[in-house]
């Protein structure tokens, strides 16, 4: 098995400029498949752009973004953003439409019949955990982690083999959030897709991710697995462990 | 009650003219409907070019709809008269609030729902058709109530160029001082502007299903108030301060030149101030104004204050009618002076080409080819006595079509321009010969003498001994002639009526010392 199968996603000395200012300066990543990566920076590091370079929303000014081996400038766009799931930070679920019409979105893009699509629909409300007669509520009558779930139901409809998620848990109380963590690696171990988790939570990405790469000034300051990264000396790594520390969350780790 | 009457009287016209006004405001909001979303649509997605759109229907919602008419009406293709240009104008009213809640609503739609749109794999156009235009919804049908209620509102005015609706009754009762008749057509006006605006909002708030406000009555009640309050408006006269004489005219040219010589005559020959309040109205309206005391002098026609003011019988003999009027004056008060000299009959006219064509010289030889033609009358004609039921009775007209409607101003224009055949216009007129028209003579005497008699309060010539001196001196003076001239003068060479005046009376000065 060559080292480009197993790959996803891979981006390649990846440039992009915004109004003039560069905003990531050659970042390299290569992510295999059912791995979560979790992207991990301050705000406004890039970690969005890089999201949106894999599903072909920007396009690297220099480089190249590789999705299942193919340059996302020779993919056709829709087909590529219907094939990769999409939780936004703000979830953005559409308000005049019902949850199962929300969840269905892609599904009827992609042009399924009806029944299928019924039949999905009631599957991913069971794989995220929501009744089945919150089909035909509206998003306005639903509590914070019922929206995070009907997006994640959403962005899964079509079982895409990729996932990608824009602080999907950052606007929620602590409580669901642990919830939804248990609740995403349960679903992570269910569906086995690749996933991309941007976060400024590091604890998030100990929490959730197989590996974490930090984003600094447009460029990847480091990637590795989460116990690797916590020993790292890295002075663009450290401040973003330190809270961390604070909490006891690495004890273990503290001496090696 | 007395509106009740009135409406439960002339059921069969006012449902005609309700149908009238819903097709008009129907027909034109959805002809905007499918204009205004689609550029609305365009001006959302390019900023750029939307810009100039929506300043484009803002300038076009300034125009005055009544001046709109009006430079519509000589158009080719959309030109003409009644519904189209009723339709076109109400189309141009109706797209400034579509296009602008169009892309208000568009740009609204939050940036995280389009962003989430395209994430999922929309085209531009599924973003547009399944996220902007479903959410933009609501807001767009909020335009649309706003551009039907507005509709409803400037509808009325439609009557004025005949495309007939409920303005019918607002003008009609605006010419006769009527205010029944007035209000026949502005209450269901308003209220019709109410059912649809509260039709649509039902619309609206099903659509937004939860987020209802409570804006509702808002929009409506405003042309309630617009429309009533103009209607009466336009009725009710100031009081000017005393000590002056004050001389009236209705509201056309040659009332307003009549005006001026009255007030140019007493000026020069008493010295008292004169006030002018030309430009009053309609008959009825500078004859309430003499008795109510706000004026004290204006020309009237011996025939019209007989048949519309005394509401007599149509009557033809001169000397008979000067005499049933002056009668009729003293009692109220008021006393007839001599005659000015001419005699503004209302013209049957046609066309000088159809007239030369066809050999027409009587109104009578105009009878046979009128079953091809489609006359046009104004609003005052068609009501009164000696108007359009006695001239068809007297000469057993058969028009192709029912007369068109139409306000005095455009009437000539429409025949000039083939709109209507045959229309009633006035002898004196200037635009006679402007427009190469052939006034046919009344070989059977229908019309009654319309004698120009100055008509004053017998109070203030009591008063003023001096005043009734000038004013007689102007009997007799004035040719038809001379005030076809005087008409020609201000209508056609756009001459200031004060001007023409002024030079009319230097002439008759110069005539009366040389003459003798």
């Amino acid at each position: 098995m060559s080292e480009s199968a197993r790959e996803v996603i891979a981006l390649r000395d990846v440039h992009v400029a915004r109004g003039g200012l560069p905003v990531l300066r050659g970042v390299t990543l290569d992510v295999a498949a059912a791995e979560t990566v979790a992207l991990v920076g301050r705000s406004g590091s890039g970690k969005t752009t890089t999201l949106k370079l894999i599903n072909g929303l920007l396009m690297p000014a220099r480089g190249s973004v590789l999705v299942e081996g193919r340059d996302t400038r020779e993919w056709p766009p829709y087909a590529l953003r219907r094939r990769i799931g999409y939780v936004l930070q703000e979830i953005g679920l559409f308000p005049h439409l019902p949850v199962a019409g929300n969840i269905a979105v892609v599904p009827r893009l992609l042009g399924w019949p009806e029944p299928r699509i019924a039949a999905r629909v009631e599957a991913l409300l069971e794989l995220v955990g929501l009744p089945a007669s919150i089909a035909t509520r509206w998003p306005g009558e639903l509590s914070g982690g019922q929206r995070q779930r009907v997006g994640v139901a959403r962005a899964l409809a079509a079982d895409p083999p990729i996932l990608l998620m824009d602080e999907p848990f950052g606007a929620l109380d602590p409580m669901t959030r642990a919830e939804l963590h248990r609740e995403f690696r349960r679903i992570q171990a269910n569906v086995r897709c690749t996933v991309i988790l941007v976060t400024h939570d590091m604890a998030e990405a100990f929490a959730l991710a197989t590996r974490i790469g930090v984003i600094a000034d447009g460029t990847l300051a480091a990637i590795d697995a989460p116990r690797a990264l916590a020993s790292s000396t890295d002075p663009r790594v450290r401040p973003l462990l330190e809270p961390l520390f604070e909490a006891g969350a690495l004890i273990g780790d503290r001496g090696r | 009650m007395t509106l009740f009457r009135f409406l439960s009287s002339h059921h069969a016209e006012f449902l005609h003219l309700l149908l009238q006004h819903v097709m008009l405001v129907g027909w034109s909001t959805f002809a905007a409907i499918l204009v205004g979303i689609p550029v609305g649509i365009v001006a959302a997605r390019r900023p750029r070019l939307g810009a100039p759109i929506v300043w484009l229907a803002n300038v076009v919602q300034t125009i005055p709809s009544l001046a709109m008419f009006g430079f519509l009406l000589p158009l080719p293709y959309i030109g003409g008269l009644g519904a189209r240009v009723a339709i076109v104008v109400l189309i141009l009213y109706a797209l400034l609030p579509i296009i602008r809640t169009t892309v208000a609503g568009i740009r609204g739609v939050d940036p995280v729902l389009t962003e989430a749109g395209r994430a999922l794999g929309m085209t531009p156009r599924q973003l547009l058709t399944q996220v902007e235009l479903p959410l933009a919804l609501p807001t767009i049908v909020a335009g649309i109530r706003v551009a039907a209620v507005i509709g409803v509102g400037t509808a009325t005015i439609a009557a004025a160029i005949g495309a007939g609706g409920l303005g019918e009754y607002i003008f009609r009762g605006l010419s006769m001082v009527d205010p029944t008749v007035i209000l026949a057509g502005a209450v269901p006006a308003a209220l019709l502007a109410l059912a649809v605006d509260g039709l649509l909002f039902g619309a609206e708030a099903w659509l937004k299903r939860r987020r209802a406000r409570s804006s509702r009555m808002l929009p409506a009640a405003a042309v309630l108030v617009i429309v009533i309050a103009a209607a009466f408006a336009a009725v009710s006269a100031a009081r000017p301060p005393r000590e002056a004489i004050r001389v009236g005219s209705k509201n056309f040219t040659e009332q307003i030149i009549l005006g001026e010589l009255l007030a140019q005559t007493i000026e020069r020959d008493t010295g008292i101030t004169v006030e002018r309040r030309l430009n009053l109205g309609g008959t009825f309206i500078a004859d309430r104004a003499l008795r109510a005391g706000d004026i004290d002098v204006y020309i009237e026609y011996t025939g019209t204050a007989d048949t519309a003011i005394f509401r007599n019988a149509p009557e033809t003999d001169p000397a008979r009618v000067l005499d049933r009027v002056r009668a009729g004056y003293a009692a109220a008060g008021l006393t007839v002076l001599p005659p000015l000299g001419f005699d503004n009959t209302f013209a049957i006219l046609v066309r000088g080409d159809d007239a030369r064509r066809l050999g027409l010289r009587t109104i009578e030889d105009a009878v046979p080819p009128a079953r091809r033609w489609t006359p046009g009358f104004g609003y005052e004609f068609l009501q009164r006595a000696d108007g359009y039921p006695g001239l068809v009775r007297t000469y057993g007209f058969r028009f192709a079509a029912p007369p068109v409607a139409m306000d005095l101003s455009l009437i000539y224009r429409a025949l000039a321009d083939r709109r209507v055949d045959l229309i009633a216009g006035d002898a004196t007129s200037g635009l006679i010969a402007a427009y190469d028209l052939a006034m046919l003579r009344d070989n059977r005497r229908y019309f009654p003498p319309y004698d120009a008699v100055p008509v004053a309060r017998a109070a203030t010539l009591l008063r003023h001994p001096e005043v009734r001196a000038a004013l007689e001196s102007l009997a007799g003076r004035i040719g038809v002639e001379d005030m076809r001239r005087m008409n020609y003068a201000v209508d056609v060479g756009r001459q200031d009526p004060s001007a023409v005046a002024r030079d009319f009376l230097a002439r008759l000065e110069r005539g009366r010392t040389s003459k003798p």
